[in-house]
């Protein structure tokens, strides 16, 4: 409404032309995929014991169909036990953060929004605060990280729908903000509730773990841990991929989605359910890892446009090739471990600015 | 006329309920809106014009009287039913994500299309025969929120035809537009009018309203800052002590809008 006419007929022709519309996502795909492979078989060769693909092939093959192995002693426990699940969860977490940041950007008609607006991780990391210094088992800590993120979704989605809902026939009633202020109150009362855990914790051996699993790691992700989240995310993907022509119209103003015979509450809770299953999923077995969820859907927007069908996709492929590329940097380039968060804000600041200024560039 | 009214109102007065009791922001209104014909539903901020819009679309009930499409009572629709006769167009925002047009026009599709279905080959040819309809095709791959707030109100025009919906409700549909984009869509709705399409649409300037109101509608839909209705000859209800005593300022203030 802002916008000049001249403005838009001045808009360079290559943003009209260029591939046909399904050829150019078709290829964003393909070189995603490639990218993929390219940088799991990369990840496997690199490090203490690295793993070659003609090795990784064959290891693969005798797991699967009882070949014999051509490989070295150790190296199917290297595979199977250490570096395999942290490749496993590195890729699925960078995915599963992406997708349901890109469900949530369109939720929230707003490509800056990450998927713990409300609350998840907040919730999760007092799980796991609490736990911590209650000295439960790591089992343990996993499931009070994931029942804290699941349990303040569930408490500002409680609020945020009952909080005006009585007065649902109000035009000037916004569901969604209403949403957004609910995780602001309520993800700074579980940010104090965080910050008095750290202050009353031991700070000889509590404090450090509690620090060290605010800024999240791949390096302890054992097999049992992949065994559980990997279904939670799995399930979770589901409905996100059945649903993603239709998660469209979320990005409508309520009235305009209803005026189209949409369910907007119905829809609105399926996408939370499940943006809300594989984050605090991810969360519980590895920790906060920030920034992927914000920005890897933000990025593939600026590429291929907001149609979330085309969107998912490329979202989950590119944050999980994302993860396992800051992860495989983190545990490679220094004698300790660098933590991913650090490394993802690092890496992704300047890769996004970049693409922030070619796209926005192109278009004015 | 003797043509069937496509939606018509019954006394219906509109409003809130809220906790138990009903406030009723409009009433007395009265009206058949018949294919090829159009109204416009004219007065000032906060008088209704909003609200009478979500009732009619069946989004909140009415406090009194009844809404009928095609001589049936608005309730008895299902939402998809609904959504394919009866569309809205709102007003033109930029606070869309970077949708093609073309993308933008086929949610449309939504009432026609089961919760995990993609558009079909139809629903694209559908989508793309509504731009043509308007003029418009060669939008069809540009990013929605680059282009300028009249194209963005064709889109959203578009988008309504691309539902099947006969029957129009247009959201203040030129309140944001310069003069050009304002005859544009104008135009647009004119011609909607001689394809049959049954078009209301709300107003609060009385500039707009009488360019608009006098260039496409037959009736004028008036609402008082008091909340009552009255429908008349649109000619009659933009007359400078017409709109005087629906804005509350004196006749002679009215800048002559029509044409005598």
């Amino acid at each position: 409404m802002s916008t000049p006419p001249i403005a838009s007929s001045a808009l360079p022709a290559a943003t009209n032309s260029g591939l046909p519309r399904v050829g150019r996502a078709g290829y964003a795909l393909i070189g995603a995929i490639a990218l993929a492979i390219c940088l799991i078989l990369v990840a496997f060769n690199v490090g203490q014991f690295a793993i070659a693909p003609r090795e990784l092939l064959s290891l693969l093959m005798s797991a699967v169909f009882g070949t014999t192995v051509h490989a070295r002693e150790n190296a199917d426990i290297v595979l199977f036990e250490i570096r395999g699940p942290r490749i496993a969860a590195a890729f699925l977490v960078g995915g599963a953060l992406a997708a349901a940041g890109a469900a949530y950007q369109n939720l929230f008609r707003n490509p800056l929004v990450s998927p713990d607006i409300l609350g998840v991780s907040s919730g999760a990391a007092l799980g796991a605060v609490v736990g911590i210094m209650l000295g439960v088992s790591v089992i343990g800590l996993q499931a009070l990280a994931f029942g804290g993120g699941v349990l303040a979704v569930a408490a500002i989605y409680f609020i945020g729908t009952h909080i005006g809902g009585r007065r649902a026939g109000h035009a000037g009633h916004d569901p969604v903000l209403t949403l957004v202020l609910a995780g602001v109150v309520i993800g700074s009362l579980l940010g104090a509730g965080i910050a008095l855990s750290k202050y009353l914790a031991d700070p000889t051996n509590q404090l450090p773990a509690i620090t060290y699993w605010l800024l999240g790691s791949f390096a302890s992700v054992t097999r049992s841990d992949l065994l559980v989240a990997l279904p939670l995310i799995v399930i979770a993907l589901v409905p996100l991929w059945l649903l993603r022509w239709r998660i469209n119209l979320l990005t409508l103003h309520d009235d305009d989605a209803r005026a189209l015979g949409q369910d907007v509450s119905a829809l609105r809770l399926i996408v939370i359910v499940a943006a809300t299953l594989m984050t605090a999923a991810s969360v519980a077995i590895c920790g906060i890892v920030g920034w992927v969820g914000l920005v890897v859907p933000h990025a593939v927007r600026l590429m291929v446009g907001a149609e979330f069908s085309r969107l998912l996709p490329l979202a989950f492929l590119l944050g999980g090739s994302f993860m396992l590329a800051v992860d495989t940097i983190a545990r490679s380039v220094a004698a300790i471990e660098i933590p991913p968060g650090v490394l993802t804000a690092l890496l992704g600041t300047p890769a996004f600015l970049w693409l922030m200024s070619r796209t926005l560039g192109s278009r004015s | 006329m003797t043509r069937a009214a496509l939606l018509a109102a019954r006394a219906l007065a509109v409003g809130y309920h809220a906790k138990g009791s009903v406030n009723i922001v409009a009433h007395g209104m009265e009206f058949s809106l018949q294919a090829g014909t159009a109204i416009a539903v004219l007065g000032p901020n906060g008088a209704g014009k909003t609200t009478l819009f979500r009732t009619l679309l069946g989004l909140q009930p009415p406090c009194r009287g009844e809404v009928l499409l095609q001589s049936r009572a608005i309730n008895t629709f299902a939402p998809n039913e609904l959504a394919s006769q009866l569309a809205y167009v709102p007003q033109a925002h930029g606070a869309m994500l970077p949708f093609r047009v073309q993308e933008v026009v086929e949610m449309a599709r939504a009432p026609h299309m089961a919760w995990t279905a993609l558009p079909s080959a139809q629903d694209r040819a559908i989508a793309h025969a509504a731009l043509e309809q308007l003029g418009i095709a060669n939008l069809a791959d540009r990013i929605f929120t680059t282009l300028s707030g009249g194209e963005q109100q064709l889109v959203l025009l578009a988008r309504a035809l691309a539902s099947g919906a006969r029957c129009l409700l247009l959201d203040e549909p030129t309140a944001s537009l310069d003069f050009g984009n304002r005859l544009r869509v104008q135009d647009a709705l004119n011609d909607l009018k001689s394809q049959s399409y049954a078009i209301m649409f709300t107003t609060h300037e009385p500039q707009q309203a009488c360019d608009l109101a006098s260039g496409v509608a037959d009736r004028t839909l008036s609402i008082a800052r008091d909340g009552q209705a009255v429908l008349g000859p649109t000619s009659a209800a933009t007359t400078r002590e017409a709109l005087g005593a629906l804005y509350g300022v004196a006749a002679e203030r009215v800048p002559m809008m029509v044409d005598a």
